[in-house]
């Protein structure tokens, strides 16, 4: 459902430098199936993220949505795209309805439908309680439960999350993570990327690691315990990316 | 609905539920063409009323004769007249500015009354005192020689060897009151611009800051769509803030208070013809003005970068402005040329109208330049949405 094939990405850095994000970076997230995307920071998750969604085009390489080229049929991948991010805004004045509404009509929903969607969505995010507040007024779980809705108000194919519990209670994260699960189940493609080693090592069928913009490893949970002798998935993500206890202090 | 009407429709939803944005782009105009305008006519009440002009007499009890008979008919006229008995005293409050206008009758001569009117030529009020004095003093000067002649046996018309007539050629069309046509221009240009200030940060840059931007470019539209549709939406709400000052002057002259009829006493003379001027020059300046600060909100990083520069362009807005408000007293308000320059074309025109004329040349030099510089600023803003770099920005 989506593939990567050996994309890499640079920008243009300070006087004239050239900064390389991703290098030669290929892996594919096949149907019902969640897949890890994990690295510490500027591993190149993000870059990776934003080349998979059509904001950005790789330097070299493709990568392909629902069999659709990112860089050439843009407009398709992203019909096929629902995205989240923990630090995803929302339009603070519109109230979570109008915003599932906003979205489902530039997803192309036809005004005899946008009505109906959002009402499942509403139902099934259970926004109902506070569909009439603004934005603005909501908790981060509430926010967050907005997002969801509105990620996936065109029933989408292939999500990307990117760290989605972020700043979230326990409770909410449990909600998401139990989101995600159902996503799996229903056929869906999941894209998650997170630090918290946790959430991956319950969530992830497939996992690749990212360490400064090269794939240092691969593999489901248990491959990459076994490659480095681990038993959690903490320990083994450090013993992959080459960390060494206090090197960084 | 097409892909840039959804976003449009939701932009203009949103300018409307914010409270500040109202509030700039709708109240904000309304509110100051009614204070400016009830500033000028308190002003017009002031100057041309004859009360609000008081003139000091040197030794008033002393006078005699004809010197009496003159400041009896000056306090018959409304003038307010007030005793001061030291002159030196009397300069030296004219010096602090608390005398507008001191009069020193001198030695007359049998027929002729010499006055001396002592005044600081840097007070712009005694200026209109003196200037009051002085119209008043012409007219009774040529009704005393009128009256001499007519006695004498001699034709009265004599008092005036070189009479003036004046012949107004009015060119069909009413002209607009005569602070409606210094104003209204200048307003109208300073709220096409500011008009959208309120909104313009948040459009873009506030969208990088919020991190809705990421969000809304992997909707399945076009970043042309989506720009266009942002774009139209600020231009609609620049116009809507020119269109609020036209609505402030309504109201203003609505009013009933004194002091906005003394302003337009003959109505505020604003035809049919030149409100659709008004449209056609307000349209394509909108769609300069909003693509130019667009442009600017996409470039910038975030909401504070954005202004700052916005608050440098609007000088460039701000002195065109103010320079049209005096283009009409010179032969430059009929030029070409000056059709050809944005922001000043849209005022001399609308001033001309407001005159009476139809300027069909400068009507359509200036649809033809701004909007030209309009698209051209939506094709840069549409650029810039294509590029990764600026929308990474952050």
């Amino acid at each position: 459902m989506v593939q990567v094939e050996a994309v890499s990405k640079t920008f243009a850095g300070k006087k004239g430098a050239v900064v390389s994000a991703l290098s030669n970076v290929s892996f594919q997230a096949k149907e019902g199936e969640i897949f890890g995307l994990i690295g510490d920071n500027g591993a190149g998750k993000t870059t990776a993220l934003r080349i998979i969604s059509t904001l950005i085009e790789p330097t070299e390489g493709r990568a392909k949505v629902g069999g659709y080229d990112c860089k050439t049929n843009p407009i398709d991948v992203r019909k096929n795209l629902g995205i989240l991010s923990g630090s995803t805004g929302l339009y603070g004045r519109l109230t979570p309805v109008a915003l599932l509404t906003y979205f489902a009509r530039l997803f192309g929903e036809s005004e005899s439908t946008v009505k109906a969607k959002v009402q499942k969505s509403v139902e099934e995010f259970h926004i109902s309680e506070f569909m009439d507040r603004p934005c603005d007024q909501l908790s981060t779980g509430q926010k967050q439960r907005v997002s969801l809705a509105r990620a996936t108000i065109h029933d989408p194919q292939v999500m990307l999350m990117d760290e989605p519990t972020n700043g979230l209670d326990v409770q909410s994260s449990q909600g998401v993570l139990e989101f995600v699960e159902n996503l799996r189940k229903s056929g869906k493609t999941v894209i998650y990327c997170s630090h918290i080693m946790s959430e991956v090592e319950r969530l992830c069928d497939n996992i690749v690691i990212l360490h400064e913009g090269k794939i240092c490893a691969s593999g489901t949970v248990a491959e990459l315990k076994s490659q480095v002798g681990e038993t959690s998935m903490e320990k083994a993500f450090l013993a992959l990316i080459g960390y060494k206890a206090g090197a960084n202090s | 609905m097409k892909g840039w009407q959804i976003v449009y429709l939701k932009e203009i939803k949103d300018y409307v539920s914010d409270k500040r944005i109202r509030f700039s782009a709708f109240v904000m105009p309304i509110v100051l063409v009614i204070t400016m305008f009830y500033m000028f006519g308190t002003i017009t009440n002031l100057v041309s009323k004859p009360s609000s002009q008081a003139i000091y007499v040197l030794d008033q009890p002393k006078l005699s004769g004809e010197s009496a008979l003159f400041v009896s008919a000056l306090t018959k006229a409304g003038i307010s007249v007030k005793n001061i008995s030291d002159l030196e005293k009397g300069k030296s409050q004219i010096a602090k500015g608390s005398i507008k206008l001191l009069l020193a009758f001198g030695p007359s001569k049998p027929g002729q009354i010499n006055v001396d009117e002592y005044f600081d030529p840097a007070n712009e009020a005694a200026q209109v005192t003196v200037g009051m004095l002085d119209e008043s003093v012409r007219q009774a000067n040529t009704k005393a020689v009128q009256a001499l002649l007519t006695a004498k046996g001699i034709p009265d018309y004599l008092a005036q060897p070189l009479n003036l007539v004046q012949k107004k050629v009015h060119k069909g069309a009413k002209s607009a009151s005569g602070v409606v046509m210094a104003l209204l221009p200048y307003l109208l240009v300073l709220w096409s611009f500011y008009g959208g200030m309120g909104a313009v940060g948040e459009i873009v840059a506030g969208e990088k800051e919020k991190n809705t931007l990421e969000t809304l470019l992997t909707v399945p539209l076009s970043r042309t769509a989506i720009a266009l549709g942002k774009l139209f939406s600020m231009t609609t709400l620049c116009f809507v803030g020119a269109l609020s000052a036209v609505v402030g002057v309504v109201i203003a002259y609505l009013l009933p208070f004194q002091q906005m009829k003394a302003i337009t006493k003959s109505g505020l003379g604003i035809h049919p013809q030149s409100f659709l001027i008004m449209i056609l020059v307000l349209l394509p300046t909108a769609l300069m003005f909003s693509a130019l600060m667009v442009s600017i909100s996409t470039r910038a990083r975030n909401i504070r970068e954005a202004m700052t520069q916005l608050s440098v362009l609007s000088t460039v807005v701000i002195l065109p402005a103010v320079f049209s408000q005096f283009i009409g007293l010179t032969d430059f308000a009929r030029s070409t040329w000056v059709s050809f320059i944005p922001v000043l074309n849209t005022a001399n025109t609308i001033r001309l109208s407001l005159s009476g004329d139809m300027p069909l040349t400068a009507v359509a030099a200036t649809i033809l330049v701004n909007g030209s510089i309009g698209l051209i600023f939506l094709f840069v803003t549409k650029r810039l949405f294509a590029k990764e770099t600026v929308l990474a920005r952050i």
